[in-house]
């Protein structure tokens, strides 16, 4: 017999105020060991089915919990899961008797603290559905407020198969209050459905949500089901007879923010029926469905660049190996204007070091990148801007600086040092930032400011790395290319990424500088000099 | 040939002048001449005679960047207020000059001046006219007082264009390097004021007046200003409570701390790094240009 069981019986078993119900043993055909517990408190004892999995003390799992207290004698109570066990996090902790008594502990103060005193929490917990979800709407904060009982139509849009965006919410009035998705989210194809804002949540129990239709009889006034049912009738079922129909249930919750809930509605088996003019429910399950809030703040905030990039309006020239990196990371970052300039087409051997795909192969660098970009922010413009280099002597010279004039930022990663010596003829307001790297990637090169030649030329006298690019793919009459791997140019370039971000959060002036790759025996070091 | 950092900034500040950019300046000259004639028929018996201010009147300007600009000296009786002043030349320009200058293409409103843009041809013009009034009846003669508008905090600032402009007069080598200086700024995009700078230059060279040398001169003031820029007070010579050295915020003042010593610990280990600092405006280099043909093996 496992040694760990006898311990778990005898940790129980001495507990104060637990009595053993049924000794711990392995489960059948599952790798958890078993057991049932009592825990006596003032309120009434409660019965748990505890469940240890078999690499106990750790968790089968990351973000698991390790041990599961599951009590069905109780529901709908703060963090009570909705398969009955209490949500714990339970601390790394490699002694088994030491973590389980912990957990025990973490029982005890559970049943204390939310099943007997039923304290709020000074956080919002969202209600719990009991059922699995087949879609999911993600919604953004809208500016705009509702009363109670408001109601109207809302159109979605799909992005995955069962993934779906929240695009509008119109009001009776014809007014609409869209979420700030970019252009390319809003223009996708439309459905309808139809929302209703309420004074409360739509629970039965604690936090436990509505399970049937039935019960929805009192949660919703008689003029709301109407108006369910009417519309349903009138304006859906005809129009999208391919797609499930899809109810928002609206309320607010604390720090004055607004919550969806979303029910499917099933066409063959509508829940609404209609009898002299008043309105009833079936007894019938309701279909939850998942819903995310993921307005700008909660999507970017665990790792949001400074305002004074996310909120400019930046041009990035040359989406090669350097700019698509940049232009991912921006992103990612929270940018929300993004302009993308580029003539190339993505070719096979741009894939190892660049942020392209088989996909995009003899695509446009622009077209494939944008792709990309509007896959990890729902949040970002993108542009591309058409352009050519010139000199004073044209016209499209200055059109053409004007034009680059309205930017916040300009990242040249293009390389090429006629493009460079043209901006330093246009002398620009704009903030440029020119970054290359010299041949094996040993040293990264960022010019700030609008004298890129004199100062690029200057800096890189100081170093002695002038490599010409030797790289010839297989044989043939191509343009040599420079080596250095993804990882050789973005440790250097998310290097630079970082302190420039560092620096314009902490209001510093963004320096040109270098970040020099020394070799030291068996290892390396970068040397940052800045300028 | 070994490098001569003196005979290189003086090369510096030869590209920066305002010869190699004759046409623009006289389309510039011409178009100011133009203003100040208009100015004087619409407001005859208003005003004194317009005084030419700017950089250009400081002979601090370079090339790249040059203000030539108009103050109107106004009489204490013309206007009620400083406001009604100011208006009234923003709205003589904005109705009655637009219609009579085909080149005026923007008239706006900004903080103490009136900015006009002008196209001529691919160049375009920026002049702001400042319109002030005189303290007293008849005292602007006497003392060159003026009360120009705050339009922005709708309130007024005394000042003395022809004291900013005194400042100054005579003081080449001050000069220079103010030029040197604005030079870097442009080329940094580092906002400060270019009257914080010529405050900043003669303060250091009234601390150090033995100090000679173009190059020793421009290290003793950034070094000045490295040391001082975060303590320094700095008033308006013609308004003791216009506190200048406070138009740069804690950050920019540490910001400038920063890249002063970067500038002079760079050129330290190598001299020639000065070239990254005060470059030669390439479109006028004196000696044939070096980068002609770009050495560097740069890729991205």
């Amino acid at each position: 017999m496992d040694e760990r069981i006898k311990i778990f019986n005898n940790i129980f078993s001495t507990s104060e105020n637990i009595k053993v119900l049924e000794e711990f043993k392995e489960k059948y055909n599952q790798p958890v060991f078993y057991g049932k517990i009592l825990v006596d408190n003032i309120k009434n004892p409660l019965t748990f089915d505890v469940e240890i999995p078999f690499s106990y003390p750790l968790c089968p799992l990351r973000n698991e919990s390790s041990i599961r207290f599951y009590c069905h004698e109780i529901k709908g109570y703060r963090h009570l899961n909705n398969d009955n066990s209490i949500c714990i996090h339970s601390e790394t902790e490699l002694d088994i008797e030491k973590k389980l008594k912990k957990e025990i502990e973490y029982l005890k103060n559970w049943i204390q603290k939310y099943y007997i005193e039923e304290k709020e929490d000074e956080r919002y917990q969202y209600i719990v559905f009991p059922n699995t979800y087949d879609y999911i709407f993600m919604f953004s904060d809208l500016n705009c407020s509702f009363s109670k009982y408001e109601n109207g139509f809302f159109d979605y849009s799909s992005i995955l198969n069962n993934t779906f965006l929240i695009q509008n919410i119109v009001k009776k009035s014809g007014d609409d209050f869209g979420c700030n998705w970019t252009n390319s989210y809003k223009n996708l194809p439309k459905h309808y459905g139809i929302w209703i804002f309420t004074d409360k949540e739509p629970i039965k129990e604690k936090r436990l949500a509505i399970t049937n239709w039935k019960d929805m009889e009192t949660y919703f006034t008689q003029n709301d089901l109407s108006f369910i049912y009417h519309e349903y009738g009138y304006n859906i079922k005809n129009k999208q007879e391919l797609h499930p129909i899809f109810l928002l249930i609206g309320y607010k919750i604390p720090n004055n923010q607004i919550h969806w809930n979303i029910i499917e509605i099933d066409k063959n088996n509508f829940p609404i029926i209609e009898n002299n003019n008043k309105y009833f429910c079936k007894y019938i399950i309701i279909k939850w469905q998942e819903t995310k809030n993921i307005s700008y703040n909660r999507f970017f905030g665990r790792g949001k660049y400074s305002d004074k990039l996310t909120e400019s309006k930046i041009l990035i020239v040359g989406i090669g190996a350097i700019g698509s990196f940049l232009a991912t990371s921006l992103t990612r970052g929270g940018i929300r204007n993004l302009s993308l300039s580029d003539f190339d087409i993505v070719e096979p051997g741009n894939i190892c070091r660049a942020n392209y795909f088989i996909s995009d192969i003899f695509d446009s660098k622009i077209k494939a990148l944008f792709k990309q970009l509007i896959n990890i922010s729902p949040y970002i413009n993108i542009t591309g801007e058409n352009m050519r280099k010139s000199i004073p002597n044209e016209d499209y010279f200055y059109e053409l600086k004007e034009k680059l004039n309205n930017y916040d930022f300009i990242f040249d990663c293009t390389a090429d040092k006629e493009f460079g010596y043209m901006l330093d003829l246009m002398k620009l307001k704009t903030k440029i930032i020119s970054f290359s790297i010299t041949n094996q990637a040993k040293n990264f090169i960022s010019i700030t400011g609008n004298n890129i030649t004199n100062d690029r030329e200057e800096i890189l006298k100081q170093f002695d790395s002038n490599e010409e690019a030797n790289f010839i793919e297989g044989t043939g009459c191509h343009l040599p290319t420079f080596s250095a791997s993804y990882t050789d140019i973005n440790m250097m370039l998310s290097y630079a990424i970082n302190l420039i971000n560092n620096k314009l959060e902490k209001n510093y002036l963004i320096n040109s500088f270098v970040i020099t790759k020394i070799e030291e025996g068996s290892s390396f070091n970068l040397k940052l000099n800045e300028y | 040939m070994s490098f001569n950092i003196n005979e290189y900034l003086k090369n510096v500040l030869e590209s920066y002048k305002m010869k190699h950019v004759e046409t623009l300046m006289n389309n510039y000259i011409k178009k100011r001449d133009d203003v100040k004639e208009c100015i004087e028929q619409k407001f005859s018996g208003l005003i004194y005679n317009p005084i030419n201010s700017g950089s250009y009147a400081k002979s601090t300007e370079i090339n790249i960047k040059f203000d030539l600009d108009l103050c109107v000296p106004v009489k204490k009786n013309s206007y009620n207020t400083i406001k009604e002043m100011y208006d009234s030349f923003y709205d003589y320009f904005y109705y009655e000059y637009r219609k009579l200058d085909k080149e005026l293409i923007e008239v706006r409103k900004q903080k103490t001046s009136i900015g006009l843009q002008f196209q001529i041809g691919r160049d375009k013009i920026d002049m702001d006219i400042v319109p002030g009034r005189e303290l007293n009846v008849d005292s602007y003669p006497e003392n060159n007082d003026l009360n120009i508008c705050d339009s922005k905090n709708n309130s007024c600032i005394q000042t003395n264009i022809q004291e900013h402009i005194n400042l100054i007069k005579g003081k080449n080598s001050e000069r220079e390097i103010i030029r040197l200086l604005k030079i870097w700024k442009y080329k940094e995009q580092f906002d400060i004021k270019s009257f914080l700078i010529e405050l900043l230059v003669i303060k250091a060279f009234e601390n150090n007046q033995d100090v000679t040398g173009i190059w020793e001169q421009l290290k003793m003031t950034l070094e000045f200003i490295k040391d001082n820029i975060k303590t320094i007070k700095l008033v308006d010579p013609a308004n003791s409570g216009n506190i200048v050295s406070k138009t740069l915020t804690d950050y920019e003042k540490i910001n400038l701390e920063d890249k002063f010593n970067r500038i002079l610990n760079s050129i330290n280990a190598y001299e020639e790094n000065i070239k990254i600092f005060f470059p030669e405006n390439s479109n006028y280099k004196i000696k044939e240009n070096s980068y002609s043909s770009l050495k560097t093996n740069i890729y991205g």
